[in-house]
């Protein structure tokens, strides 16, 4: 089953997006230079880009149609988005940051935000503010606070490009394994070799706003449609391989 | 030689220094607290004083209602228009007082452009107090205005977008997110413009007059008391001079605790 299902069109300065996409429960990566349009696809899914045309389906509920006239606000369509930077409140704790996007009373949210940072390791940060967070810790919180209103889909720019070489296979392992946890479609970009073979999951290779090829990690390998792939997927072999 | 350069900038940057403390020590030392305090019970002081904070609370208020979601658009929008408008808007600051109290009277004036509109209206806004509300706002709105849009130019989108994804409506956002950030840039443009009312005295004297109890601000106050009692004239200069030290301490920059 398809679990969500986008195509969008627009035009924002030199750039000129057309593309589609189809994710399913396994998710899927987006991989390209940098300028392809790839943070704008996942502003567009979530409405903080308004497509010149298009249509943005989640498990079949129709959230964007620009021949409908549908154009659900961002807050309407059930859609997690984590920004390369986090994006947390600097002005609030970390489970208030948690507690942003739930409901019930005061008490109740942030108990639940406490819960919810615990269960992602990070239940030692809750009353610090995330400037005295280390870039780790910003992600797991960013990811509770994003998993927190229980979205129905995940949308993640490139979320460990933010970390060091130290935290990062940690994080990264972590990431990898809560999403999967999660059973929640998700797109994730990436710019990194070894991170897109830890996700595992479907590739689009986004170019000059278009997708110029889709497929599993295999078959990209192994013809790889632009050198933009093949130096991508094709460098992480080592040499004589 | 680079010795003497060092003497020579000393000279000149003191020098400066001096000419700039001088007449504010002036303000203070020639006269004596019981001067002040003969000065403070003049009858010109207290109708001007109790104007003065009426007029730029009123004017504040005003600015900070309106110029907030003009600074929100002009600080958000990548528009070619919102560039336009945010250089037209620093205009108050350097249009001479006195040519924006004109503007002032040929606009809302009985004679003016709106004249007969508010006429008709049964308003007549020249010489009131809400003239000196008026003259205030324009001279003041620029020093809001830019402060606000800067504020609100520096939040990072991804906050505002993040906020949505979380059920948050649009006024939310604002409320929650927004303005929390923007605040120390909203309270810094608000005590500057604020002391920028307090001070008017140009458009305020050409487009509102220097009617005791409803148009006489205590700058207004200081010029008239000047004719007739110089302790007066004093005194309510060292409150202006007082209240402008307090906004500058207030504004100086601080460390920032744990903002971004």
């Amino acid at each position: 089953m398809t679990a969500l299902t986008a195509s969008v069109a627009l035009r924002a300065g030199a750039l000129d997006l057309e593309v589609a996409l189809e994710v399913d429960e396994r998710g899927l990566v987006l991989v390209g230079p940098n300028g392809a349009g790839k943070t704008t696809v996942l502003l567009s899914l979530v409405g903080a880009r308004r497509p010149a045309h298009g249509r943005v389906a989640i498990a079949g509920d129709v959230v964007f149609d620009s021949a409908g006239g549908i154009d659900r606000p961002t807050e309407e369509r059930g859609l997690a988005y984590l920004p390369q930077n986090y994006a947390l409140f600097p002005h609030l704790t970390a489970a208030q940051n948690v507690a942003f996007g739930l409901r019930g009373t005061r008490a109740e949210r942030i108990d639940k935000a406490r819960a919810l940072l615990g269960r992602l390791g990070v239940a030692a940060v809750a009353d610090r503010h995330p400037g005295a967070l280390s870039g780790g810790e910003q992600q797991r919180v960013a990811l509770a606070r994003a998993l927190a209103p229980a979205p129905r889909a995940l949308l993640l720019d490139e979320p460990l490009a933010a970390l060091d070489v130290e935290s990062r296979q940690s994080v990264r392992a972590f990431l990898v394994a809560e999403l999967r946890a999660q059973h929640r479609p998700f797109i994730v970009i990436l710019h990194d070799r070894d991170d897109v073979r830890a996700f595992a999951a479907p590739i689009a290779v986004v170019e000059r706003g278009r997708v110029v090829q889709r497929g599993e990690l295999a078959a990209l390998e192994a013809a790889p449609a632009t050198s933009f792939t093949a130096r991508l997927l094709g460098a992480a072999r080592p040499a004589g391989d | 030689m680079h010795r003497a350069w060092r003497i020579a900038g000393f000279v000149l940057g003191g020098g400066l220094l001096a000419f700039l403390a001088v007449p504010v020590v002036a303000l203070f030392v020639t006269g004596s607290p019981a001067d002040w305090l003969a000065g403070l019970r003049h009858p010109i002081t207290g109708p001007a004083l109790l104007l003065s904070m009426v007029t730029t609370a009123l004017s504040l208020g005003v600015l900070v209602a309106f110029g907030t979601p003009l600074a929100w658009w002009l600080g958000r929008s990548e528009a070619r228009a919102a560039r336009l408008v945010e250089t037209l808007v620093q205009l108050p600051i350097v249009v001479p007082p006195a040519v924006a109290g004109l503007a002032l009277l040929l606009a809302f004036g009985r004679r003016g452009l709106l004249g007969p509109l508010l006429q008709g209206a049964g308003v007549d806004i020249a010489f009131s107090t809400a003239a000196v509300v008026l003259a205030q706002v324009f001279v003041a709105a620029p020093f809001y205005i830019q402060a606000a849009t800067a504020a609100f130019a520096g939040l990072d989108e991804n906050l505002l977008v993040v906020a949505r994804t979380l059920g948050a409506r649009p006024a939310t956002v604002m409320f929650r997110v927004a303005l929390p950030l923007a605040r120390r840039g909203l309270v810094a443009g608000a005590a500057l413009a604020w002391a920028r009312a307090l001070g008017e005295f140009g458009a305020t004297l050409m487009f509102a007059g220097n009617l005791q109890g409803r148009t006489q601000t205590l700058p207004l106050a200081v010029y008239t008391a000047l004719e007739s009692d110089v302790r007066a004239a004093q005194a309510l200069a060292v409150i202006l001079v007082v209240i402008a030290l307090a906004i500058i301490v207030f504004l100086r920059p601080r460390r920032g605790r744990h903002r971004r």
